[in-house]
Parts: C-alpha cells; sequence; structure tokens
C-alpha cells in the first residue's frame, strides 16, 4: 500500500492548485503506482460515522418531468453529492439516481470505462452492476432523509474511500464544468463589454 | 475495469482536483452571493473558481482569472481524454433508450402536471 499512500499523499499535497509543470510529476506518481498492481478500493470499508458526499442510500423516490409534461415517479438508489458540510448545515440535500446496469441496453463499456460524461461508474464489487446518472437530481429535506436512516427505512449502503471521492469530483467537474463551446464563450464576452 | 484503467481514474483525479480545487471554494461563493462583489475579489482572483459578473469590465483581473480557469479546464478535459479515452454524451439514440428505460420504471403522478 505504499505506492496508494504516497499517491494519496500526493493529491492532498496538491490542494488547492497545482502548478501546469507538475502534470508530469503526476504521471510518474501514477505510472509508480500502476507497477505495483495493487487493488484500488473506491469504498470505504464500511460506511463514514456521517452521512457524507458520496454515500449511497438504498431506495427513495426520484421524479422527473417528461417532454409531454407528465410527472414520472420512480424508485432508485441514490448517492447524495452535497458535500459533507453542506449536509451538515444546510436544510436540503441533492441526491442522483442509482440505476442498475442490466437494464442499460446500450453503451455499456463506455459506462463502465467512465466515458460518459453524465454517468459515473464505480469498479467495486458493491456497485459493479450499478451507475449513477447526474442528469436526474432531486431534492430532500436533510432533516428527513436523516430520521428515515435513524428509523431504518432508508439504509446508507456504502460510503466512498478516498479515491472513490476524488473521483466523484472529478466526474462531477466534467459533467457541470468542461469548457464551453466557442461560440458560447465568444457571446458572455460580449456581455462584458 | 482494467487496472490501467484504475490507475488511470486515480491519475486523473489527481490531476483534476489539484489543478480545479479551491480551500476557500465554498466560503467563497457564499460571500460572492451576499456581498458586493468587486471589492472582496481581489484576494481571491488565484484561488476561487466563481463565473464573472458582466459588469466587470475587460482589464479586469477577474478576465485573466477566467483566462487562467479556461486553461485549466481545458487542460483537464485533454487530460481526461487521454486517460479515459474520448469522453463523450450519451448520443441522442442512447439517451432515448435510457429515458425509455426510466419511463418504464416509472409510474405517473396523478394530478403534479404542472404544464396543462
Amino acid at each position: 500500500m505504499i505506492m496508494l499512500k504516497e499517491l494519496i499523499n500526493f493529491v492532498d499535497a496538491s490542494f488547492p492548485s497545482i502548478p501546469y509543470g507538475e502534470k508530469e510529476e503526476a504521471k510518474r506518481a501514477i505510472k509508480q503506482f500502476e507497477k505495483t498492481g495493487e487493488t484500488v478500493n473506491y469504498l470505504y470499508r464500511d460506511i463514514l460515522p456521517e452521512l457524507s458526499q458520496g454515500d449511497i442510500l438504498s431506495e427513495v423516490p426520484f421524479l422527473f418531468y417528461d417532454s409531454d409534461g407528465t410527472a414520472n415517479r420512480l424508485k432508485a438508489k441514490a448517492m447524495v453529492i452535497n458535500t459533507s458540510c453542506h449536509i451538515e448545515n444546510k436544510s436540503f440535500l441533492t441526491l442522483v439516481p442509482v440505476f442498475s446496469l442490466t437494464q442499460m441496453e446500450t453503451c455499456v463499456d463506455a459506462v463502465k470505462s467512465n466515458k460518459i460524461y453524465e454517468l459515473m461508474y464505480i469498479p467495486d464489487i458493491k456497485l459493479r452492476e450499478y451507475y449513477i446518472d447526474f442528469s436526474m437530481p432531486v431534492t430532500y429535506s436533510v432533516k428527513l432523509i436523516k430520521e428515515q436512516i435513524d428509523k431504518g427505512r432508508i439504509q446508507r449502503i456504502a460510503s466512498l474511500s478516498q479515491i472513490g471521492y476524488y473521483l466523484l469530483l472529478i466526474k462531477l467537474n466534467i459533467y457541470l464544468m468542461r469548457r464551453e463551446d466557442p461560440d458560447t464563450m465568444e457571446q458572455r464576452k460580449e456581455a462584458l463589454c | 475495469m482494467k487496472l490501467n484503467s484504475i490507475t488511470s481514474t486515480v491519475a486523473i483525479a489527481a490531476i483534476y482536483i489539484a489543478t480545479l480545487s479551491s480551500s476557500n471554494g465554498t466560503n467563497l461563493d457564499l460571500q460572492l452571493l451576499e456581498q458586493d462583489i468587486t471589492p472582496i475579489y481581489e484576494q481571491y482572483i488565484h484561488n476561487a473558481n466563481v463565473s464573472i459578473p458582466a459588469v466587470i469590465p475587460n482589464n479586469s483581473s477577474m478576465v485573466s482569472y477566467d483566462k487562467q480557469l479556461i486553461k485549466k479546464n481545458a487542460l483537464i478535459e485533454d487530460i481526461s481524454n487521454e486517460i479515459f479515452g474520448e469522453m463523450r454524451y450519451l448520443t441522442p439514440e442512447e439517451n432515448e433508450k435510457k429515458i425509455d428505460m426510466y419511463r418504464k420504471m416509472s409510474t405517473v403522478v396523478e394530478g403534479a402536471s404542472f404544464f396543462d
């Protein structure tokens, strides 16, 4: 586990920013890590003490409005995407659904390779048959969810490990903050004048 | 997932988090929403992750910050493409199949339509 530990330290030490020149250092660290052939645990060995960002919950209702205006409700496992600090201090919680991959008819390989912007795959035995869909969030009262957990009506299935947490952040960033198309960027610049 | 894919995920995570994260991001966002933007912005100019308000002139350091952010985002996307392979959205056909799958799993909520 030495190399993994070093890698984690490397990532931690890189906050909050890293000079562009260190890209090569990052790659070198990864290559060293790769040589060790270690298994990466994306999930924490148990669940974290408190409800945290990236936690996977048992089934809750999700709602989406279809193109004809109808409201569709379905149940799915859920991932908490708010920061742990937010969960502690704010009233509402944003959950995104976790669906079974077995029902997915297309692009399963692309999903498993995390190549789809809006979908996330966690390569862990507990979740290997599931994917997370960032495109269909729902909002709940934090109090409600915590109470339901306390009552046992909602179970916390898994928490992310440090590496899993980094994977979540990277996927959220790619999904929400990837560069815009040049036309839109130009239009924004025009608005400055 | 193959080992190289796993390690690649770690690699991109390392680079991505390192390049985009801001230790003051959350608090700063709140400050920007709640206070006058201009006076408080400058101290965070290299350390925040916010968009440029329309009132900021072109010669402001906020614009240079924006360029820096764009550069970082572009770098990150390039690296992610290099490691994950070319990333993409679901195609319209794949997306329609996905939504259809969700429809089949759903029940219509009567009386909940807002758009009649």
